[in-house]
């Protein structure tokens, strides 16, 4: 067990939080800064990957600018997206009608009630509503629309609840998410192999052990063949000798 | 007897950009700039190889949007354009530095160069497509293909159907360019998603790539790492991991290769360099300085002094760093080989945009590679992923892990704070896409049309480049233009399909505009 929480030390050191975090530090000596490096730590890869959109200057042009989409549709919904092994992302939109109704359901209630993002834990279970492992709760801005949510769980599975949490604990769902999962951020524990040769490559070495070359046996013809084969008596050298 | 394998993967894509309402259009030179640093580099080396008699293996993507734009007639004819322009160019520095020998000599190879690149358009009818599959043709290239427009699948997960649509019209693309299925898929970014491989398999496809940890992290443990491929839990599609050690020597900004000091320095053009009253015709019609590509210092030093460029100087570094990649390649299988008891893969993807036009020696440095890996040694050996599989038919089945080769190793390039908004909007017009597809599953005439537009929209608006950009936080003005055109082309046209008011002539000027994939089917979606 030593030896493998040392491993996955290593590993959490090679990979790929450490990587980035190396060359953030080192910002490309050879290529002074055109780029402007901002954003996302700099490397080769994202320096090239970037100069493919080479664009030194800004458009100056007059172009039509687009109408504008929309701050949100008509759907009422929350979804989840994986970020990381550690983060998950959700926006949700949610009908005016949605929120006059709880206004109207719950009266004054409704202005102490907190928005709330109720998160749970799903692994390895098909989630009804009431068997999580468990749940966190996160108390979001009136305003929001989207949240980036530290679940510090790798290789979960999570559902998030957009609801109002009543003064009296009570929690009411408005809208449900999908479920996603959190992947691992190092080995497996599980070593158990499993090893596949594909069936047609099977069917290859199947043909071939049988004399026929490369090519796949399929259909009765070549059912009539590994029978002629069989029963041909080739089966042996000795048995050569026995005639 | 070789003691490994080396697969160079070459992933090759640019986003679909094609204005013909615009005269000049400046994002236009992506395509225009690609041609001529890196799919002409890389066409002459593999013509060199072939007529040298040299064996080789390459892996390469082309991507749909990148296949579709090299084969478009307008954008044929302004590359045209755009290199004669380079060559006149060319001819005026040759003049303007006669009295500088060392540039002068400089002048004299950009003029070649573009010459060059202008002959090898023309020899394949002006189609760069055509040369590659001439190699696919020879056995010498394995082309692969890759998401329609390259949306990354991992933030498309909530929306299959739209996996499903950029896995299929890249099969059913791939199939009528090359006339024949695609093997293999370079996952967008290498954006993998369990459950993904269904729809590859679904799509006929039998490899694709991960980063490192999508393979060392999968379920159960991978016995040989990332040095041989794993078959995916339930489908049998391969994975293939990228070799860290090998990518860094390219990629790291410390370390890695395009960083010698004495290869050419990509931030110094005349474009900018020059006086803007000399430089102005070669520039955008608007004042807007570019880069032309003729570029005359080498990286010298860690300041922002630059010395002359020396070709013969770039030339034999490449030469060595080609035999150091490959002494380092030796001494890992030599390694593995011992250490696994069976013959190691070794997978070293790069963008293929990174040989050329940001390392300018990059396409030489693979030429001296090769030539080394077939002349010099026999314990590597170069092969494509079909052929590896062929030889060796069983590997080990698990589950691998989400991942991409973005920054970080996940998602966040693509989902962070300046790019999240895109998601909401591309998630609703994929359910819509969804709809339209269960509503109307049979349709003609300009209902059919205005369905197969909804869905060509709908893939434009998802290229990852779009995200990418506005990640990188730099001139992000035309990534936002893009999706939201292409957002509300698709919302127009789903609000006119389900209210049975069709503009017949706004659809006619979107389809000339957003031409790709001619032969789309809207059904695909689902």
């Amino acid at each position: 067990m030593k030896i493998m929480a040392k491993i996955k030390e290593k590993i959490k050191k090679m990979f790929p939080k450490n990587i980035f975090a190396r060359k953030k530090k080192e910002t490309a000596p050879a290529r002074p800064g055109k780029i402007d490096r901002k954003g996302p730590p700099s490397s080769h890869q994202l320096a090239a990957q970037q100069a493919k959109f080479s664009h030194p200057q800004q458009w100056s042009g007059q172009r039509v600018s687009p109408q504008d989409l929309p701050g949100q549709y008509d759907s009422e919904k929350i979804v989840l997206c994986v970020r990381d092994p550690w983060w998950i992302y959700t926006y949700w939109q949610i009908r005016n009608s949605t929120w006059e109704r709880l206004k109207f359901e719950l009266g004054d209630v409704f202005y102490k009630a907190k928005k709330v993002l109720r998160v749970y834990d799903v692994s390895h279970i098909i989630f009804n509503g009431t068997n999580a492992h468990r749940y966190f709760d996160i108390d979001i801005d009136i305003h929001a629309t989207s949240w980036y949510i530290d679940t510090a769980g790798p290789d979960r599975s999570w559902c998030v609840d957009l609801g109002l949490r009543l003064p009296d604990g009570r929690f009411i769902t408005i809208v449900r998410s999908n479920t996603v999962s959190t992947p691992l951020d190092g080995p497996s524990w599980i070593t158990d192999e499993e090893w596949m040769i594909p069936d047609d490559m099977f069917a290859r070495l199947y043909g071939m052990g049988f004399g026929f070359g490369k090519s796949s046996p399929v259909g009765k013809g070549w059912q009539e063949r590994f029978k002629h084969v069989l029963s041909s008596g080739v089966s042996s050298v000795t048995s050569i000798f026995k005639k | 007897m070789n003691k490994g394998y080396l697969s160079l993967v070459l992933h090759g894509h640019l986003p679909y950009v094609r204005h013909p309402e615009h005269e000049n259009f400046l994002e236009e030179d992506w395509l225009y700039e690609a041609i001529t640093e890196t799919y002409v580099p890389l066409i002459t080396v593999f013509e060199g190889l072939v007529n040298d008699g040299i064996d080789f293996r390459i892996t390469m993507t082309l991507s749909p949007t990148l296949t579709s734009m090299l084969m478009d007639g307008l954008l044929q004819e302004r590359y045209l354009k755009h290199i004669n322009r380079l060559i006149d160019l060319a001819h005026h520095e040759i003049e303007r530095t006669r009295h500088e020998p060392q540039f002068n000599a400089l002048a004299h190879k950009y003029l070649a160069d573009f010459k060059h690149a202008r002959y090898i358009f023309e020899k394949y009818n002006r189609n760069l497509v055509a040369a590659f599959k001439n190699f696919q043709d020879l056995g010498k290239l394995e082309i692969i293909t890759c998401g329609a427009t390259h949306g990354y699948f991992p933030l498309m997960d909530v929306c299959r159907a739209s996996v499903r649509a950029q896995v299929k019209v890249a099969v059913q693309h791939y199939e009528s360019v090359f006339g024949r299925k695609p093997r293999g898929i370079w996952l967008p970014a290498c954006g993998y998603n369990p459950g993904h491989d269904e729809i590859l398999k679904e799509a006929g496809i039998k490899f694709f790539f991960t980063d490192s940890h999508g393979i060392l992290h999968g379920t159960p443990r991978p016995k040989y790492g990332v040095f041989a491929p794993v078959y995916c839990k339930g489908t049998g599609v391969a994975a293939f991991g990228r070799d860290l050690e090998s990518s860094k020597q390219v990629w790291s900004s410390i370390e890695g290769y395009p960083g010698d000091f004495n290869y050419r320095e990509f931030y110094r053009d005349i474009g900018f360099d020059l006086p803007f009253d000399y430089i102005k015709p070669y520039i955008h019609p608007d004042g807007v300085r570019i880069n032309t590509g003729i570029k005359y210092y080498r990286i010298t030093g860690a300041g922002d002094h630059k010395e002359p460029y020396v070709p013969e100087w770039a030339r034999e570094k490449a030469a060595q760093q080609a035999g150091n990649f490959m002494f380092n390649r030796q001494k890992q299988t030599d390694y593995l080989f011992d250490f696994m008891q069976r013959k190691p893969l070794i997978i070293s993807p790069y963008d293929a945009e990174l040989f050329g036009h940001w390392w300018y020696e990059g396409p030489m440095w693979i030429d001296f590679l090769i030539r080394k890996i077939a002349c010099d040694q026999d314990e590597i050996r170069l092969i494509t992923p079909s052929e590896y599989l062929e030889e060796n038919p069983r590997n080990q089945v698990i589950t691998p892990s989400m991942s991409s080769w973005g920054w970080k190793g996940y998602s966040e390039m693509w989902l962070q704070g300046s790019n999240d908004w895109i998601y909401r909007h591309l998630h609703e017009a994929s359910d819509r896409m969804t709809e339209l597809v269960t509503t109307y599953r049979n349709s003609a005439g300009t209902l059919k049309r205005a369905l197969n537009q909804a869905l060509r929209e709908l893939l434009l608006a998802q290229s990852s480049d779009w995200g990418f950009i506005l990640g990188t936080g730099t001139h992000t003005s035309y990534a936002v233009k893009r999706t939201k055109d292409h957002l509300l082309r698709f919302t127009r046209l789903y609000e006119d399909i389900k209210s049975n008011s069709i503009d017949e002539g706004w659809l006619a000027d979107i389809e000339s505009k957003d031409n790709i994939f001619p032969n789309i089917d809207y059904r695909v979606h689902q």
